[in-house]
């Protein structure tokens, strides 16, 4: 009876979004959902009912629930589960592999094999995914009512990715909605793998997968053909167009293939002598003056051709990640840098490869890049004469948590981080390959070793290298689905930027879910219409409509989304749309208040800001400096009016 | 009839129709998302009209186009190479497919088809595919000119041939590529995705056997994600054995490769040959219980004398065997035991069941119930049977008895010190239940034989043997943990007697309390009952001592030698070190030398002569009574057993 009344007071209530609950133990299924921006929530109206112990509901009263709009999630066999359809077959089948719908030609393997009786599904289900060699079912879905059913065949694992990495892909096929998703998360761009692309569409693709800059390959286009620079400069004015910025990615000392071939006085060797051309990288003597001169040419030159918003210098340090251990790949070895060596230390490089005396040969190393770094920056600092608003990013490998990378490749990031102090420079950190196969946590840890290195902690960003990863990891061997959402989740909490290597490496199934992983949503309550919410950063809410945040008509909506900065939030409908509303902005949003009658928009940038300006006559694109600055809109009369705050004055070069 | 074969032809033909008006539907659709620019919907469409008519190339050609469209640059590519398989004479395509195929990192396919076109009939696609090739071509040929240097001066390093091979495999060289990628796989055989490369290779080499056998390997073998990607690449049929051969000379050190192909030549008759390959794999992983236990079947697996044939037509028995032996071989032990259960209820007086269950028991951590059963088989009248069971139930016994007596001596004598010296323990050990703790009494001798009353006269005179001799009988109790990877700790509190005290002039029993931890681990045929071959040993203490001035010693003895192959003979060097915390100067020194063990005709197993020569030097200068270098030979007798 009492739970005949449960199911009748669930019915009542209508299960809402972003939020969720579990009834029983399940870390897996709590990872999965916060990395999409669920909230756990137990107040019986969750969107997401995950029954780990479906002993304890009644079959009505999950009917009741799935009547009112939920999402139920069920293991296994279970009386519920034969209740809902899924009876015990014949035979048991060993499982180790299995395939998704979400990505049909993936292997999905698993660390450990499973042994399960089959199952039999009944009218309604559809198959997410199967046993690869007995075709058995391993994870369904069932709409029933206004909700649905997910089932899985096992349990999910406790991090939630370890057998069915397209959970998410599943739950968003049974209903799961995004209403909140994040924004501005960065994406590398190989142009080499898009030559044929209809740029339109791919520019459409990342601005739905919430990116908001990429940076482009930029060494392609050194001594291109005009149609291949014409190409570049289309690509340019359409990211543009959408909000999203554009940086020149260089990756020293490889300067271009054109530059390795036109002066082959200038190739690196490596220490056994030969050539260094490493992989698909080129390098180049940038210690030697004229080669150095030339190659700030060849760059300078690629900068000042194209409408870039920044520059990212990557890398810049030596090869490679064996480190001394192998001789053949290790850099730089060229005559000016042995030469170098002789003179400060009498002794040569290649008899200090092994031994006593190695530290030494590896210090020099570690201060020859710490020097070209140095010497990159300022040169690249000039194209801020012209351009003030232009960004300069460092990508630089972590040494920090994984402490080998020094040795192995001269990076040293402290160093990188204590001499870039003031500048304004970003220091986008990338996790080197012999950690990729940790989880998710290791953001977190990643941070932690970042701690106090620099006093403006605004300036780190983490890069997600989304590739396949030489490991033996499980299921995949590239990130994708809950895991790879688990990644983007993690760190855009730990970090205030997150950037992904690289764009093509995405699975398309997974980038309409990548807003969702990006939005930290840290509290959610819905009822009779209003959404209270906190947000751990800036987030996009679908929203129909015009609203009310907090009481201020909202100024930021495009009648389908309203855009909100980190902090509290209580969303109503509101009657009419503001007279003026920003309806997309690139830059990211600290606070937005109401004096008078003007709205006042607090804003951080790392380039010039463009913020979609709609009013009865059209769409103006507004332009707002780099830095921190305010904005001011009219709330009533059209006009607006563009302040820079004395902060953003102060971080100008 | 005839009426039927009409209805069948026309329901087939208004099938046939029916599903090309719905595959047109599709692909009027397709085109005019297309038209609007609606690609996500067009490539949708697409896909229901191939699926309904896979064979409208023109269909699938704008199909390839869309998604290169789309930036699915790889399906994009795989779907105008289905196209070409049915217009194999476009060139333009052909030249178009080239550069995807390159861009996409299928190099090798794409020397080859610019290569081909070469000899195109178009002027300009003729003219374009040699300048590519000639440039592309150029590039690769000094790239592996710079790599093949880079192996001759890095020949250990496995990244370095896995480079070259990368780029002789771009250059079609597919045999070269391979013997790159199996020397790669050598150097760093944990690698395993290597036997994927070399099946790759092999494959475009088309040296299938090659092919199948790193396949073989790698899907015998873990991590799983590869033994799943081989799998997925394995010809459907069952390997021969010649594959299996071939896969072990390719992954020498796969044991489960092994364990298979021995399995697979007992299934054929071949006992012999799947002796030789359990016996070598025994070599590589002498814990491999499954093996163990199937060589010690088949070791024992003829009849005895005297035990009375199984009647003729028992096939239920013989169904039971088989199906206990096919259980065994495919390690299902749980099922085996059920079987071997229920044989050896039928027929207790068959030994050789008898012994086959105890292995079994054995393999599932049935200890009891496996020296119960080897008890009964080491009185079998079958003296094969006998000797093995014997052998297992004294290994297995004292591990679970209550109580274990372990006794060892250690005489010998020592030319440095003209002194006979004797060590030796006898220890009862008592087992707790639930605990993997041990408690123990123990009666332990340090000592000598005082033929100098003490003192003991050294190459420069006089001079005290601490290190060798304590002079004393020590009872104790004590505890000690398992030995686990190795390692194991200890510790006793006790009293003892030195039986020199009243001559110096100092107590005659005093208490006694040591501990300490030990570490030690030997591989090849460390022991003097293998079959021969290298061995190395290493024994690792750090001892606490409360009798020397509560001072901890450290001690390492280090043995690498060789067993003769076929006599209980090893030769080896030694290398011992010894220190101290309290730098007392007789506790640091090291000793290096030869050594021989031999345990001669018609002596027990427990018991064996021994002899090391060693120089050895003192590390701290001590009080300059001693010379800081000596010369000692010692001889004597090493005796233990166990019960």
């Amino acid at each position: 009876m009492r739970l005949l009344i449960n199911g009748i007071l669930f019915a009542a209530l209508m299960a809402s979004g972003q939020s969720f609950e579990t009834v029983g133990a399940a870390p897996g299924w709590e990872s999965v959902l916060r990395s999409l921006g669920q909230v756990p929530v137990q107040d019986g109206q969750a969107r997401v009912v995950v029954l780990m112990d479906p002993g304890q509901w009644s079959v009505a009263a999950v009917q009741a629930r799935l009547a009112a709009g939920a999402l139920v999630v069920i293991e296994g066999h279970s009386l519920l589960a034969e209740a809902l359809g899924i009876v015990r077959g014949e035979g048991v089948v060993k499982l180790r592999q299995i395939r998704d719908v979400a990505s049909p030609e993936l292997p999905v393997v698993w660390a450990q094999e499973e042994e399960l009786t089959s199952a039999r599904l009944g009218e309604g289900w559809q198959v997410r995914a199967q046993d690869r060699w007995s075709d058995t079912a391993v994870m369904a879905i069932r709409k029933v009512g206004r909700g649905a059913v997910l089932w899985t065949a096992t349990g999910i694992g406790a991090s939630g990715y370890e057998r069915y990495p397209f959970l998410p892909q599943a739950l968003v096929a049974s209903g799961l909605e995004a209403r909140m998703e994040g924004k501005g998360l960065w994406a590398f761009f190989d142009a080499g793998y898009r030559q044929r692309v209809d740029l339109p569409y791919l520019v459409a693709q990342w601005k739905r997968a919430g990116i908001g800059a990429i940076h482009v390959t930029s060494w392609q286009f050194d001594g291109a053909t005009a149609e291949r620079a014409e190409w570049l400069a289309k690509l340019i004015a359409l990211c543009h167009k959408n909000l999203i910025q554009v940086y020149a990615w260089v990756e020293l000392p490889h300067v271009s293939e054109r530059f390795w071939q036109q002066y082959p006085e200038c190739r690196e060797r490596t220490a056994t002598g030969m050539e260094a051309s490493l992989d698909w990288r080129r390098l180049v003597n940038l210690v030697n003056p004229r080669c150095g001169d030339l190659a700030e040419a060849s760059v300078m030159s690629l900068l000042r051709s194209f409408d870039w918003d920044g520059v990212n210098l990557g890398e810049l340090y030596f090869e490679s990640l064996e480190g001394h251990e192998n001789p053949a790949r290790f850099t730089p070895f060229n005559e000016d840098v042995r030469a170098g060596y002789r003179k400060l230390h009498n002794r040569e490089m290649l008899d200090d490869l092994r031994g006593a005396w190695l530290p030494q040969l590896l210090e020099y190393r570690a201060n020859l890049a710490a020097q070209l770094q140095s010497d990159w920056l300022s040169k690249l600092e000039t194209l801020r004469r012209d351009k003030p608003d232009f960004d300069i990013v460092l990508t630089h490998i972590d040494d920090r948590f994984d402490t080998r990378m020094r040795d192995a490749l001269g990076a040293d990031a402290a160093r990188l981080l204590r001499g870039t102090e003031g500048l304004g420079t970003g220091f986008l950190i990338e996790d080197p390959a012999t950690v990729w196969h940790l989880g998710p946590a290791r953001y977190r840890e990643i941070r932690k070793r970042y701690e106090g290195l620099t006093k403006e902690p605004e300036r780190l960003s983490i890069d997600l290298n989304i590739v396949d990863r030489y490991q033996d990891v499980y299921p995949t061997r590239r990130q994708t689905g809950a895991e790879l959402m688990q990644l983007v989740h993690e760190a855009a909490a730990s970090f205030e930027q997150v950037a992904l290597y690289f764009e093509y490496s995405l699975r398309p199934v997974d980038l309409p879910l990548l807003g969702m992983a990006a939005a930290r949503v840290v509290a959610w309550k819905e009822l009779d219409g209003k959404v209270e919410l906190s947000l751990g950063g800036p987030a996009r809410l679908r929203w129909q409509g015009a609203a009310r945040v907090n009481g201020i008509l909202w100024p930021l909506t495009d009648g389908e989304a309203i855009l909100l900065p980190a902090g509290k939030w209580l969303v109503e409908k509101a009657e009419e749309m503001p007279a003026l509303r920003i309806r997309d902005t690139s830059v990211k949003l600290m606070r937005v208040s109401q004096s008078g009658s003007f709205y006042i928009i607090d804003y951080e940038s790392r380039t010039a800001g463009v913020m979609l300006v709609e009013n009865q006559s059209g769409v103006e694109r507004v332009l707002v400096p780099r830095g921190k600055g305010s904005f001011r809109l009219s709330a009533k009369q059209p006009g607006v009016e563009a302040g820079s705050s004395s902060t953003q004055l102060l971080l100008r070069p | 009839m005839i009426f039927k074969l009409f209805i069948f032809a026309s329901l087939n033909c208004a099938a046939s129709l029916f599903g090309q008006e719905v595959g047109r539907g599709f692909l009027d659709v397709a085109y005019k998302h297309l038209q609007d620019s609606r690609l996500a919907e067009a490539k949708i469409a697409f896909e229901a009209a191939l699926q309904v008519n896979p064979e409208q190339v023109n269909a699938r050609l704008d199909y390839a186009y869309l998604l290169l469209r789309m930036g699915e640059t790889e399906q994009g590519r795989n779907e105008i190479k289905r196209v070409l398989l049915v217009r194999p004479g476009e060139e333009r395509l052909s030249l178009e497919y080239a550069y995807l195929a390159y861009e996409t990192g299928r190099k090798a396919e794409a020397f080859e088809v610019f290569l081909r076109l070469k000899l195109a009939k178009d002027e300009g696609i003729r003219r374009q595919a040699t300048e590519t090739w000639e440039r592309l071509d150029g590039d690769l040929r000094a790239s592996i000119t710079r790599w093949a240097e880079a192996v001759r001066k890095s020949p250990d390093s496995y990244s370095v041939h896995e480079e070259l091979a990368r780029l002789l495999e771009e250059h079609n060289d597919w045999v070269g590529a391979a013997a790159e990628y199996r020397l790669a796989f050598g150097l760093k055989p944990d690698k395993r995705r290597f036997l994927l490369e070399i099946a790759r290779v092999e494959s475009e080499a088309l040296r299938l056997d090659y092919m199948h056998a790193a396949l073989l390997a790698a899907s015998r073998g873990t991590p799983p994600m590869i033994a799943e990607e081989a799998r997925e690449l394995s010809p459907q049929r069952y390997p021969f054995v010649y594959e299996f051969q071939m896969a072990v000379q390719i992954d020498p050190l796969n044991v489960a490769v092994r364990r298979e192909l021995g399995f697979l030549l007992l299934k054929m008759g071949r006992e012999k040959e799947a002796i030789d390959v359990f016996e070598a794999l025994l070599k590589l992983a002498p814990e491999d219980a499954l093996s163990v236990a199937q060589l010690a079947f088949l070791r024992v697996s003829k009849p005895a004398a005297g035990v009375p044939a199984r009647a003729a037509g028992d096939s239920g028995l013989t169904a039971v065997q088989n199906l206990a032996a096919r259980s065994i071989e495919k390690g299902y032990l749980k099922d085996a035991l059920k079987y071997l259960e229920q044989l050896h209820e039928s027929n207790p007086e068959d030994d050789s069941t008898t012994l086959r269950l105890a292995w079994t028991y054995n393999m599932l951590k049935l200890d009891q119930d496996a020296v119960r059963c080897f008890e009964i088989a080491r009185h079998s009248r079958d003296l094969k049977i006998a000797r093995e069971a014997d052998q297992a139930y004294r290994n297995l016994r004292p591990s679970l008895a209550p109580v274990r007596t372990t006794t060892w001596i250690l005489p010998f004598y020592s030319s440095r010190w003209n002194e006979v010296f004797a060590y030796g323990q006898a220890k009862m050990e008592f087992r707790i239940p639930k605990s993997s703790l041990r408690p123990y009494l123990s009666s332990r001798l340090i000592g000598d034989l005082g033929r100098s009353g003490g003192l003991r006269f050294g190459p420069t005179g006089p001079g005290t043997p601490q290190a060798l001799s304590e002079s004393a009988l020590v009872l104790a109790a004590g505890v000690s943990t398992p030995r686990k990877h190795g390692l194991m700790a200890w510790g006793e509190a006790g009293g003892s007697w030195q039986y020199f005290a009243e001559k110096n002039h100092t107590a005659t029993i005093r208490s006694d309390y040591r501990g300490g931890v030990n570490f030690s681990k030997a591989i090849g045929a460390a022991n003097l009952s293998s079959e021969g071959g290298w061995f190395a040993m290493s024994s690792v203490d750090a001892v606490y001592l409360s009798r020397f001035n509560n001072n901890t010693l450290f001690y390492g003895q280090n043995r690498i030698g060789y067993h003769a192959p076929s006599a209980p003979l090893q030769f080896y060097i030694n290398l011992n070190i010894t220190s101290d915390l309290k730098r007392m100067d007789w506790a640091n020194y090291y000793e290096l030398g030869p050594g021989v063990r031999w345990r001669a005709p018609g002596m027990p197993k427990a018991l064996y002569l021994f002899a090391d020569f060693v120089y050895g030097r003192h590390m701290l200068t001590g009080d300059g009574s001693r010379s800081r270098r000596f010369a000692d030979l010692r001889a004597g007798v090493w005796y233990a057993f166990t019960y």
